[in-house]
């Protein structure tokens, strides 16, 4: 019995050899003949080369000169051509586009959208469910141009929808892209065209005599100025219960990183960030001004730190921020051009008493944003957790029980990223969202409509179909914080008890 | 037997056969990037892989943004570089999930150079500027004969093309009337034929030709010339160790996170005694022995 064990065993292992051995010998049989070509190709380009150098000899030794024209023609030596004539001759069959093309840089990307909604609503009879189904695209495109090291500007356009064309009295004839927070358009109105709109105009400057070092690790890496209408640097320390990525805030933007520690497994780096930007300008009330205007603050630090267990260090990013939206929540301010236009406050309640007032009276909001990135066999896992709170009415750091209006929080997990063919990522976040929290700056895919007072789950996952193209998936399984209470909403939208939503994308970058 | 049990035992042994194989197969290391580096990137691989038969290194040029392009698409192991990474650069990778380590491999100097019978014998890095940018188009603006100067240049797709501009031009153009050449060698070819020339170029391109003089560089008009090759023709690693010559630069290697197991190995070999003095047989100056 024994030996019949030990005997079966030893075949299992010699099976085994040979079987996940015999790709890796027939490799080698493979490489062998490989080899053997290429040493006979050698062998060849040798002898060729042999017979040419002999063939120069001998024509050296004829003083031969090789002729292209008849006799008695001069020639004229060809002489290589130097690269300012390189560039007059380039300049002048482009006309002088080749000064303008250099350090210019297109950018862009298109993406087609699927999305279905599934809406509830108590209010409607009988829970009716209010679904929907479109087709959306959503097109960016833009340049950017560097003058030198130290500056460079650039815009892009972006589709978008204009719901709204206010021409009522008070406002003007002017259309606006409906909502800051989207640049999609639906696939609507009769084959009709659709508006484009500018998403981005701005110039940066990044001084390089800013750049200095004190010490190995510690220094100062970089400074940028920004002004105009630009991306968004407080995404960084944040998510979006707090800003939507599509939107392009106006103003300026100053961001300083510094290099704090560099030890053998250890760095430390930080960053600030301030911004100054414009929401709403030339508005009067009661015989002052009441332009709004937000003033932002992020700071933030980057330990990096390598573990015996895992290749790739343990990356931490903690960040604070601080949004004084002035004079946001009244005078209207949070709707587009005028009384009458669009509201942003979707989900954010009227003040009852005063119906040019919201109930979280203004936005005066403090944020902190920690996010671990690890590596545990080389796959990226980020867990997040966002939390927010509005202190404009009087409202404490941490949610007290029974009124929650006025904080946000989030949490979830990514694994994965894509970079390229083949890289896939998947999501899954929790969100809660107070009505008086936050503006309506955030996630619009959040709920319908109700940017606020809401809360749930998101699940997203993607893969790189190639280089350029990928496809992406996510669901949304939304709650309205109060349902069947319009609470002095400007939209009925936000008494829709529960919303599903569903989004399947391709998305081509360029 | 029981018939389960002689499954479960063939499943552990094939699948303990199954790492054989992959134990005794070559392990691979990539190397991309500079074109300045990529003989001296080869030469290591070559004697390392000799020292080392179980490992396999792919060594290929390209250009330094092109290997710390591969970094951080995750394709190669290891970027040669003939600059420092840029900020860009590092924040683009971190996104892909890769924490660039920089490891400075060793030295280049860069010489200038002049035909043998022209009279300069040093230059200050202003007057090195204005030459190159079209400022001063004379010898005799710099005290020697009267002679139109003709500039020789690398071509820009080269490190050395872009050192130069960096750190002698302070990141500025280039005359237009600049003669871009192909490599070291051509520029070395062109000013030994051309009394009027200057050229630049890895230093040891330019040792032993009696038709080319490797001039002395002063930081500034109060500094003392400093050439790259001491009397008896040798490179002067000192010159580059202490910044007193100063037109050296390192040459780099990134891995995309702190090498481990493979990569470790074959980096620590390239810093030991032994692939240094590879780093002097191909011409460059090895790091300073600490």
């Amino acid at each position: 019995m024994k030996r019949r064990v030990v005997w079966q065993t030893f075949a299992c292992f010699v099976f085994s050899i040979f079987y996940f051995s015999t790709p890796v010998m027939a490799q080698d049989v493979e490489l062998v003949g490989l080899i053997k070509a290429l040493q006979k190709q050698i062998t060849d380009l040798q002898t060729t080369v042999q017979a040419q150098n002999a063939e120069i000899q001998e024509l050296k030794a004829k003083g031969a000169r090789i002729q292209v024209a008849p006799k008695g023609v001069e020639m004229t030596p060809i002489t290589p051509m130097s690269e300012a004539e390189f560039k007059q001759r380039l300049g002048d069959a482009t006309g002088g586009a080749d000064k303008w093309l250099k350090d210019l840089k297109f950018k862009g990307d298109l993406r087609l959208r699927y999305e279905a909604f599934d809406n509830r609503s108590q209010s409607l009879s009988p829970n009716e469910a209010d679904s929907r189904n479109r087709f959306r695209y959503r097109l960016r495109y833009g340049f950017e141009k560097k003058f030198s090291d130290q500056i460079l500007a650039g815009f892009s356009l972006a589709s978008g929808e204009a719901p709204y064309i206010n021409g009522s009295s008070g406002g003007s004839s002017q259309a606006f892209n409906g909502d800051p927070t989207s640049t999609n358009t639906s696939f609507d109105s009769n084959f009709n065209f659709k508006p484009i709109y500018i998403e981005k105009a701005y110039a940066t400057y990044t001084p390089n005599w800013v750049k200095i070092r004190l010490a190995d690790g510690l220094g100062i890496d970089n400074l940028t100025i920004t002004g105009g209408k630009m991306d968004n640097l407080f995404e960084k320390g944040s998510s979006e219960i707090m800003w939507d990525r599509d939107v392009k805030p106006e103003g300026f933007i100053q961001k300083i990183d510094v290099a704090l520690i560099k030890a053998a497994d250890f760095a430390l780096k930080g960053f600030f960030t301030a911004g100054q930007f414009v929401l709403d300008e030339d508005k009067v009330a009661t015989g002052a001004s009441s332009d709004a205007n937000l003033f932002a603050f992020q700071m933030g630090v980057n330990p990096v730190f390598y573990t015996p267990v895992m290749d790739r260090p343990i990356d931490l990013l903690s960040a604070v921020s601080y949004y004084d939206f002035g004079k946001y929540g009244q005078y209207n301010n949070w709707k587009i051009d005028g009384a009458s236009g669009r509201s942003l406050a979707r989900g954010n309640p009227r003040d009852p008493t005063n119906s040019a007032s919201l109930a979280a009276g203004g936005f005066r909001i403090w944020e902190t944003y920690n996010e671990l990135a690890f590596y545990p066999m080389g796959i990226p896992v980020r867990p997040f957790f966002d939390y927010l709170t509005n202190t404009a009415n009087g409202a404490g750091i941490f949610p007290v029980a029974g009124s929650n209006e006025d904080h946000s929080w989030a949490y979830g997990l990514k694994v994965g990223g894509i970079h390229k063919k083949g890289d896939w990522e998947l999501g899954w976040q929790y969100r809660y969202v107070g009505a008086n929290a936050q503006p309506g700056f955030n996630d619009s895919d959040f709920g319908y409509e109700a940017h606020s007072g809401v809360r749930g789950n998101v699940f997203k996952a993607g893969y790189g179909l190639t280089d350029y193209l990928t496809v992406n998936g996510a669901m949304y399984f939304v709650n309205n914080l109060n349902p069947g209470n319009t609470r002095g909403l400007t939209d009925t939208y936000g008494i829709e008890q529960r919303q599903n939503r569903f989004q399947v994308d391709l998305v081509w970058k360029f | 037997m029981k018939l389960s049990k002689l499954v479960v035992r063939g499943a552990l042994i094939m699948g303990f056969a199954a790492l054989v194989p992959m134990a005794f197969a070559a392990k691979n290391i990539t190397v991309k990037g500079s074109d300045t580096m990529v003989v001296l990137g080869q030469k290591w691989a070559e004697v390392y892989m000799q020292k080392n038969p179980g490992v396999a290194i792919q060594v290929t040029g390209g250009g330094s943004g092109t290997g710390i392009a591969a970094l951080i698409n995750g394709t190669t192991d290891l970027a040669n570089a003939s600059r420092p990474i840029k900020e860009s650069e590092v924040e683009k990778a971190q996104k892909a999930g890769y924490y660039p380590e920089e490891i400075k491999v060793a030295m280049d100097s860069l010489a200038v150079v002049t035909h043998s019978t022209n009279p300069i014998k040093e230059l200050s890095m202003k007057q090195l500027m204005g030459i190159y940018m079209g400022r001063i188009n004379n010898w005799n603006e710099v005290g020697g004969p009267d002679k139109p100067i003709l500039r020789y240049c690398r071509e820009s797709s080269s490190g050395t093309y872009v050192f130069f501009k960096e750190h002698v031009l302070k990141n500025q153009d280039y005359a237009a009337d600049c003669q871009t050449m192909p490599g070291t060698s051509a520029v070395a070819n062109a000013v030994s034929k051309d009394p009027s020339g200057i050229g630049y170029g890895g230093a040891a391109y330019y040792l032993n030709q009696p038709q080319i003089k490797i001039l002395s560089i002063k930081k500034d008009d109060k500094s003392e010339g400093v050439n790259p090759v001491k009397a008896d023709g040798t490179l002067d690693y000192e010159a580059a160790w202490t910044g007193r010559y100063p037109v050296a630069r390192y040459l780099y290697m990134y891995a995309g996170f702190k090498p481990r197991g493979d990569v470790k190995a074959y980096v620590a070999w390239i810093l030991s005694p032994e692939g240094q003095k590879i780093v002097e047989e191909i011409g460059y100056v090895p790091l300073e022995a600490k």
